[in-house]
């Protein structure tokens, strides 16, 4: 039976995230989430509840929902104003869902803190956490 | 405009699948279907509409459309109603202007994804595809029974735009 002995320091599984720019916020996507960071040319609304939640997106031959992060972000909200431009593309546990954001800043190890960014919530998907 | 009757893409797995008549209308410039066995005329929206609308002895209540999603901008300069019926309730749809008359298989339609949790789930079936175009999917008897929906969506779109 092998044993771990009690001088080993347990080993973290180092997981990297993405790290966004959206207007003058930073925010962090784990990688292991991110499907592709693609341009959206258009999309259609659909009237609904959530100001977030823009419409769909159809990329690549798939309908896609397109999230606005302001609001969750606590920028208050940009609004659908002309067509998404850059766009992450990312599995949530609700499905996929694609993003505008302003550009990717880099990559960075996340730990148990977090990198000190906001980490988008891919679980519930509905926000940030860390 | 005449409206031309043609069939919708087949389904994505190419099934053939039981295919409904829509009709296709705009609305602030996006595209929705309601079922075509569910419309039963269309008028031109002349002036102010009123609350009810009579016709051929019966009442229909009017829903403007535009005001129920909320959606941005003027209203169309020249506006059609459509006359729904949907479970025995009848509505007056305000809506921008006639598009298409379409077949859509049933597996062609799909649910809205489940980001879209709050009242949009009554007011849609769901989503299909055109070639490039998504139409909405309108689900009427979930607008007939949403009335009371906008004031408590404004409340919260008002809640998130100052937050």
């Amino acid at each position: 039976m092998l044993r771990r002995r009690a001088s080993q320091p347990a080993t973290t599984p180092r997981r990297t995230v993405v790290v966004c720019a959206l207007g003058a916020a930073r925010f962090a996507v784990p990688a292991d989430r991110v499907v592709e960071l693609a341009p959206v040319a258009a999309y259609t609304p659909v009237p609904c509840e959530d100001p977030a939640n823009l419409g769909m997106a159809l990329h690549r031959d798939r309908l896609v929902p397109l999230v606005d992060l302001h609001p969750r972000l606590g920028l208050g909200r940009a609004g659908p104003a002309g067509p998404p431009g850059l766009c992450l593309f990312v599995r949530s546990d609700a499905g996929e869902v694609c993003f505008p954001i302003d550009g990717v800043v880099g990559l960075a190890p996340a730990t148990d803190e977090g990198p000190g960014l906001p980490v988008l919530n891919l679980g519930a998907w509905g926000g940030f956490h860390g | 405009m005449p409206l031309r009757g043609r069939p919708a893409p087949a389904a994505p797995d190419g099934r053939p699948g039981p295919a409904r008549r829509h009709v296709v209308f705009a609305l602030g410039g996006i595209e929705h279907a309601v079922p075509a066995q569910q419309v039963r005329h269309s008028l031109p929206a002349d002036g102010e509409v009123g609350r009810e609308l009579d016709f051929l002895g019966q009442t229909y209540p009017v829903v403007d459309l535009r005001s129920l999603f909320r959606l941005p901008g003027p209203p169309a300069s020249t506006r059609l109603i459509l006359l729904v019926e949907g479970d025995g309730v009848r509505a007056a749809l305000v809506v921008d202007r006639l598009v298409d008359l379409v077949l859509l298989e049933a597996a062609a339609i799909v649910p809205l994804p489940p980001v879209f949790a709050g009242v949009e789930r009554r007011w849609f079936t769901g989503l299909a595809r055109l070639g490039p175009r998504i139409l909405l999917v309108l689900r009427v008897e979930g607008i007939l029974g949403a009335q009371s929906a906008p004031a408590a969506a404004s409340a919260l779109h008002a809640a998130a735009a100052a937050g």
